[in-house]
């Protein structure tokens, strides 16, 4: 897979976008991507874990992977042909032990405007 | 000599029978220093939200899609942050004891009403600082990641993210 650059479109998570009109609708459009933390991760969030609180390591994995899943659904948007997400919603499920899933869908449409 | 070797062989028992006493070790530092910590925390958060609301005057997050409220947006974009937290050994410890008896779980609902608290705090500053005027249509949803394979340790780390559309008015 060849390094893909950002894709940069109109993305919310409510039914319009501000200020354009939804001239057509594309379909449901998804990305997600399966994340595993490394042992090193899972080391420190346990020592962490001694005192409590956040569990740095994985806030900022699981953030990186969210982001992924984003570009991802908007990679699916663009190919396409449109130029704006609507209603997006995230969902995370933890599948088998140590790895969580990140999905990101929403509505892709074209606006104008 | 004697007595050297005394001192000596008195370290190495010393030594050998301090691992079967660490996890106890571990605990009391958990709920000593846990404490402490996540007292920090907290105080930490609060000053960030007064800190805030004294600059921002108002509240920028609302789970209204209904944006009519100050006007067209003319500009908008998804935003999310995101936390994970988890409970101390020691607050582990008070939540299995009161899986014994029932009731409300302070020590877990302690945490994650941290963690969501600060998850809100993060997209207020997150879109303040990208330039935004108000975020709508917020959710907050929490899931459970398991710690390793192979165990059923589910309580150990919660996600908990955020996310809604940034309007600029």
């Amino acid at each position: 897979m060849q390094p893909q650059q950002p894709v940069q479109m109109a993305v919310s998570n409510t039914e319009t976008i501000a200020g354009a009109t939804i001239v057509q609708s594309l379909g449901l459009v998804t990305g997600s991507t399966v994340r595993a933390k490394n042992i090193g991760k899972d080391i420190l969030a346990g020592l962490k874990n001694i005192v409590g609180g956040e569990l740095g390591t994985y806030t900022q994995l699981l953030n990186e992977a969210r982001n992924q899943a984003l570009q991802r659904m908007m990679a699916d948007a663009q190919a396409r042909g449109a130029n704006a997400v609507v209603n997006v919603r995230f969902a995370t499920s933890a599948v088998a032990g140590g790895a969580a899933e990140l999905f990101a869908y929403g509505t892709a449409v074209v606006i104008q405007g | 000599m004697i007595k050297m070797a005394d001192s000596a062989g008195s370290i190495i028992a010393l030594l050998s029978i301090l691992p079967s006493f660490l996890p106890i070790i571990l605990i009391i530092f958990s709920a000593i220093y846990g404490t402490i910590y996540q007292n920090g925390l907290d105080k930490k958060r609060l000053k960030r939200e007064l800190e805030f609301f004294n600059n921002y005057g108002k509240d920028n997050l609302m789970t209204l899609e209904n944006h009519g409220l100050e006007g067209k947006p003319s500009a908008m974009n998804l935003v999310f942050t995101n936390i994970t937290v988890g409970p101390s050994w020691w607050q582990l410890f008070i939540g299995w004891l009161k899986g014994i008896f029932g009731g409300e779980i302070q020590s877990y609902s302690r945490v994650l009403n941290y963690g969501r608290m600060e998850v809100l705090q993060r997209l207020r500053e997150k879109a303040a600082q990208e330039g935004w005027d108000q975020v709508i249509n917020v959710r907050l949803e929490s899931v459970v990641i398991s710690k390793s394979a192979g165990r059923n340790d589910k309580t150990s780390a919660i996600e908990i993210y955020a996310y809604g559309t940034a309007v600029k008015y």
